[in-house]
């Protein structure tokens, strides 16, 4: 009877020890402080970007955290708790300071980003943003329609897409061989499994998905200060177009140029009222749609289109992105799918600090903001940062204010 | 009461903290007097499967249960306005030198106004609970079953084995539409030896438990959702649809010893919980881990016709966070308690007067250590209770009555660095756990002996709880019973 009774016994405190077992717990969590040092360009007279504003914002919580850095560029944040995040810093040079630093007169928005990273415990050195930027003025994006529209029955329409490019300068700009593209990358967490853009570690170029240039020899298309261009997906009255939708906000038979998908099959209507953009690479369907949940576009010039690079998506076998570097756009603009989802930007933060986010469908359109009016030439707000500069408007205003 | 006390399988395996309990006539049976059964079926009732023969024949009981419960003296991440309704069935019966014995429960949740959580049960454990900020009105369907084997006796032994199996699913008819199901498997083996003065008894619990939830798959909008990790840590993201797992597991032992005629017993707990939650399906991210480990003990003594018992339950709980990688949620409750209760006649589910009296002493305590917030509350409850049973010519009548305050002894809410959660979860449950109060219930059932078919017992109570002291906080709970034997 006794062994009985040791054989239970064993069993029972084996249970038992089992149960007790506290298995793979942690330490509990413990706060630490973020140092942050922001630098100018590489070709400016100074390094530390004193007088920064430099933000660290938590992934995970949405939260931001700012502060000034100091005359060393020098910025530490306290008290902050594991997790992933962004640190982002911007700096506005008036024409006398980026005089000072870099010989040039010429008011200059900075912008840098180190990409979303974990931190677990204080950073052994300080996390460095490297400031670059764009002139102030010339080619803007002034609106981007890109939500499309319900329609009476109840089903949603996306050829009423328009982008207008602004004149934002005082000297007429001619337009010839502009390029437009949208940048490659999930607009957020669309479904489950969504994730953010693979180029988003490289914040030297943009990558895109398609590109379409406006053409000419130079001197073609000449756009007046204060003036702008209408590029539609398809360049049609949307309301009353058979092949439209009646509930469409927009009539963009009178656009500049509209992007013509040219196909065997036709699929994508040629308007013969507006002009033909000449599509210089494309990776879309029957015609260039881009993202309803949130676009990234950018504008830019170079000297040899060919010759940039076409790189692969990282483990897909999706057609190669047309590599851009950023020195070359001129500019950005970025929306993603809510609030929360920073984490997909496609766009480098040197190029746009932000975004902004509208519905999906309805009608929505995103616009820059108006600075001031000279004698009657309405100036925008460029600031690098899409989130600053746009608001989402009700309905868009094709060449409106 | 004699048909109520046979509940108890089902009530036991209930009182464990698991989602399923939902499926048990527990959550219907009214809580009719302070005297509490902590030990009286550990060794007789089917904790202890081993110890189930001792029940003999028992006809099929059928409980049928209505209840309806509504106030804001309430967890922040209950229902407002739940209404269940219940049928369960128990019976058992010797098989040669075998006994077995089987439990069904079915239970229809209408779970009005619920706020901040998308899963079966909030509170069963796990804080990694996701939500929307919209909450709404909740559907649920949860059925248990249960079976039970005594073995024959092989000289001072015998052994048992129960095991259960329980599912429930529920939903939630507006956007985003969240939903989920859940299932849980659970074994006990037992043995028990008669050492002649002395009965022991050890049991081991495994028990596996698996809730999947899907948010927006039927919705018009996308949801914007919250991952609640604790009262002040969250994060929220807009989705299409998504998909989260919490995988369960309990592992528990107990002991228990009995005194001749069943005059005293005691019986002890431990086990320990483990909750693992993952978003995503195809590539599964962590969402959180918790780990809880818990005891639970009692000793009961009869002297004549006073009984008393002393009662504990102590549990410690700490949550990974995903994404700090480190114990964020630190989770203590305990409680301690006395009861006491004499009657008049053989024994107290037939005497004609039974007059019972309590004390509970318990204390909570929450954590969010990256925010710097936590709450902890002690208050003593102390209650009298009596059950009368006047005498009818086709049946029997039982009038209950109880009576209790509920006294604050030690409260402190610290918000640190709040986040828009940290009043909605933390400050919430804080109020709730620290509000001095009072609590009565009254309730009556009418036995009748309809011959062939068996007995039947009606039973209706109303119990109410209230805050004092300004807190404007108060829960009434109805109750209908339908027992038929």
């Amino acid at each position: 009877m006794s062994k009985r009774y040791a054989v239970a016994a064993t069993a029972l405190a084996a249970m038992l020890a089992l149960g007790a077992c506290s298995e793979d717990e942690g330490p509990e969590v413990e706060t630490f402080s973020v140092q942050v040092r922001v630098e100018y360009p590489s070709t400016y007279a100074t390094t530390a970007a004193g007088g920064a504003t430099v933000r660290l914002r938590s992934v995970e919580r949405n939260t931001t955290d700012s502060a000034t850095a100091d005359a060393t560029g020098t910025v530490t944040f306290q008290q902050i708790v594991p997790g992933s995040y962004e640190v982002s810093a911007s700096r506005a040079l008036t024409e006398a300071e980026s005089a000072t630093l870099t010989g040039q007169a010429i008011a200059v928005n900075l912008n840098g980003a180190v990409a979303a990273q974990s931190l677990l415990g204080a950073p052994a050195t300080p996390i460095l943003v490297t400031l670059a930027g764009s002139r102030v003025g010339d080619l803007v994006l002034k609106e981007v329609y890109y939500t499309g529209s319900p329609t009476p029955s109840g089903g949603t329409y996306f050829s009423d897409q328009f982008f207008e490019i602004y004149n934002n300068s005082t000297d007429t700009i001619y337009v010839d061989s502009l390029y437009i593209g949208d940048a490659y990358g999930n607009s957020g967490q669309i479904n489950p499994s969504s994730l953010p853009t693979p180029f988003q570690a490289d914040q030297q170029h943009v990558y895109l998905s398609s590109v379409w240039m406006i053409p000419g020899n130079g001197r073609d298309h000449p756009l007046a200060p204060g003036k702008s261009i209408i590029i539609a997906q398809d360049g049609i009255n949307h309301r009353t177009d058979p092949l439209g939708n009646p509930d469409s906000p927009v009539d963009l038979s009178n656009a500049d140029w509209e992007t013509y998908n040219e196909r065997p099959d036709n699929r994508d209507t040629d308007s013969p009222g507006v002009p033909n953009l000449e599509r210089r690479y494309f990776t879309g369907g029957f015609d260039w749609l881009v993202p309803v949940f949130g676009p990234g576009i950018v504008i830019f010039r170079t000297a040899n289109f060919d010759a940039l690079e076409r790189t692969p998506i990282p483990g897909s076998a999706l057609d190669p992105r047309i590599k851009v570097p950023v020195g070359q756009v001129i500019d950005a603009f970025e929306a993603l799918q809510n609030p929360n989802s920073a984490s997909y930007k496609r766009i480098p933060v040197s190029l746009d600090a932000g975004f902004v986010s509208a519905g999906t469908y309805t009608g929505e359109s995103a616009r820059r903001k108006v600075a001031n009016t000279i004698a009657g030439r309405r100036v925008y707000h460029d600031r690098n940062n899409t989130g600053l500069d746009f608001e989402i408007i009700a309905t868009p205003t094709p060449r409106g204010p | 009461m004699t048909v109520v006390c046979l509940l108890l399988p089902g009530v036991a395996w209930a009182q464990q903290g698991r989602p399923e309990a939902r499926a048990s006539a527990a959550a219907l049976a009214p809580d009719l007097v302070v005297w509490r059964d902590t030990t009286d079926g550990l060794l007789r009732d089917g904790v202890n499967p081993a110890a189930a023969w001792r029940l003999g024949s028992v006809d099929p009981v059928v409980v049928v249960g209505l209840r309806r419960t509504q106030g804001g003296w309430r967890r922040p991440q209950e229902a407002e306005r739940p209404l269940g309704a219940a049928a369960v069935a128990d019976g058992g019966r010797p098989i040669g030198r075998w006994w077995l014995g089987g439990h069904f429960g079915y239970l229809r949740a209408e779970d009005r106004g619920v706020r901040w959580s998308s899963v079966a049960d909030p509170y069963a454990g796990s804080p990694y609970v996701w939500a929307d900020s919209i909450g709404g009105d909740w559907r649920r369907d949860h059925i248990s079953t249960a079976a039970t084997l005594s073995s024959p006796r092989w000289r001072a032994w015998r052994s048992g084995l129960s095991v259960r199996y329980a599912i429930g699913q529920g939903s939630r008819d507006n956007d985003p539409r969240p939903l989920y199901r859940i299932r849980r498997i659970g074994v006990t083996p037992g043995v028990t030896a008669d050492l002649g003065k002395l009965r022991i008894g050890a049991t081991a619990t495994l028990a596996f438990e698996r809730e999947e939830g899907e948010i927006g798959d039927y919705s018009q909008t996308d949801p914007f959702v919250f991952r609640l990790r604790g009262m002040t840590t969250f994060d929220r993201t807009g989705l299409r649809t998504a998909d989260r797992t919490r995988a369960g597991r309990t592992v528990a032992a107990g002991v228990q010893l009995a005194g001749p005629g069943a005059g005293w017993s005691v019986a002890l707990d431990h086990g320990a919980d483990r909750d693992s939650t993952f978003d995503g399906v195809g590539s599964p991210a962590d969402a959180g881990r918790f780990r809880r480990t818990w005891s639970r003990g009692a000793a009961r003594a009869r002297f004549g016709r006073i009984e008393g018992a002393v009662f504990g339950r102590t549990g410690r709980g700490r949550g990974t966070d995903p994404v700090f990688k480190a114990v964020n949620v630190v989770m203590q409750d305990d409680t301690v308690g006395l009861t006491l209760r004499t009657w008049r006649g053989a024994g107290p589910h037939v005497a004609p007067l039974t007059l019972a009296a309590a004390a509970e002493w318990s204390k909570s305590l929450r954590r969010d250590v990256a925010a710097g917030a936590s709450w902890r509350a002690s208050d003593l409850d102390m209650s009298l209770g009596a059950a009368l049973r006047p005498g009818l010519a086709r049946g029997r009548w039982l009038v209950v009555g109880r009576a209790g305050l509920l006294r604050s002894l030690d409260a402190e809410y610290v918000a640190g660095r709040a986040s828009v959660m940290t009043s909605i979860l933390g400050e919430a449950d804080y109020r709730r756990a620290a509000a001095d109060g009072f609590h009565w219930l009254v309730g009556t059932g009418f036995q009748i002996d309809t011959g062939r078919a068996g007995d039947l017992m009606l039973m209706v109570a109303y119990a109410r709880r209230e805050a004092s002291g300004g807190a404007m906080m108060r829960r009434d709970d109805l109750t209908l019973t339908m027992v038929l034997q």
